[in-house]
């Protein structure tokens, strides 16, 4: 059995394989990269980064993007 | 003779845009009509806002309807309530369309949305520290735009009303304190309901207006963002002919001799 951790995406709960990427991750969410910003405990990570970003227990994450506003 | 030519261009930081109003993209009832509506708006300059990606569904996203050729976007701090977390919306904007323009707005109340001047002065001074073009959202006080122009600021925006109230004008003596000293373009932004209330901003001076509620919610967006577009041409065009000055007292505009009738 594939071993999991847990971390925290916008706020959610979501275990994910103990050896993953954020590019995995992101792939997995099937998240548009055009016009999103991620952010791994509160620092900015680039797209080129994604795939050397691991993710480790108790990570948070916020993924962002643009929407509708004034 | 002053010609209506496309000479009396928006300049904000170097950029030029012949339309005067920038719109909101925000309380649309689908993508479509939003699109429309800036499509009959004639607006260059529109704002979006900066949200967590609902993982639920990450492609549901209203900008797909928006031709980024067509418009520049400017990214809000919306949400933010204090200096720190506006320029952390700030940097993520641009990490996500690399976008350098920014709307600034520090609203720690969401009862009265009213901006918080101190943290917004402080926001700015980081923001145009680190290359963005700040168009900071400000209550109508002429000492604080004084201030972020100071500070590089690249407008001003002061409110005419409350977010969403589109009670218009409510701050015309203030704003036209800030029209007389400014050195950047004056956009007033928030509370504007009508295009009458456009028309009267540009009267004044302003440089342009934003508009986002009064537009979205109207029962045909489609026809109320054309109608703006037209106030504030209209207030323009008056702005820029000179107004006939204000008489306390009636003044004949016919002659006032020749009348049929024997003199008094």
């Amino acid at each position: 059995m594939t071993q999991t951790v847990v971390i925290q995406v916008n706020g959610e709960q979501l275990s994910v394989p103990a050896n993953g990427t954020l590019q995995e991750l992101m792939d997995h969410l099937g998240v548009p990269r055009s016009g999103t910003a991620v952010e791994v405990e509160g620092q900015i990570v680039s797209e080129a980064l994604f795939a050397r970003t691991p993710l480790r227990e108790g990570l948070a994450i916020e993924i962002v993007r643009m929407v509708g506003g004034g | 003779m002053v010609s209506e030519s496309a000479s009396d261009s928006l300049i904000i930081a170097g950029q030029a845009f012949s339309s005067r109003l920038l719109m909101g993209t925000g309380k649309f009832s689908s993508p479509a009509v939003m699109a429309a509506a800036l499509e009959a708006s004639g607006s260059e300059l529109v704002t979006v806002a900066l949200r967590r990606v609902d993982l639920h569904d990450p492609n549901d996203s209203v900008l797909a309807a928006l031709d980024c050729s067509r418009y520049r976007l400017l990214p809000n701090t919306s949400g933010a309530r204090n200096a720190r977390e506006a320029v952390r919306l700030a940097q993520l904007a641009r990490a996500a369309g690399g976008h350098t323009w920014i709307k600034l707005e520090v609203t720690p109340d969401p009862d009265h949305l009213l901006p918080d001047p101190i943290e917004t002065l402080e926001a700015a001074r980081i923001l145009v520290a680190e290359g963005f073009t700040v168009l900071p959202y400000i209550n109508a006080d002429p000492v604080l735009a004084r201030r972020l122009e100071d500070v590089g600021c690249a407008t001003v925006m002061p409110l005419g009303a409350p977010i969403g109230t589109s009670r218009g004008l409510k701050t015309r003596d203030q704003i036209a304190l800030i029209i007389a000293q400014a050195r950047v373009p004056v956009v007033v932004d928030a509370g504007l309901g009508l295009p009458s209330h456009a028309a009267e901003a540009m009267e004044l001076g302003a440089s342009a207006v934003l508009v986002n509620t009064a537009v979205a919610v109207a029962e045909d967006p489609q026809r109320m963002a054309r109608a703006f577009r037209l106030g504030v041409e209209a207030g323009r065009q008056g702005f820029l002919a000179g107004a006939a000055p204000e008489n306390p007292r009636a003044q004949a505009s016919s002659p006032l001799t020749g009348f049929l009738r024997d003199s008094p």
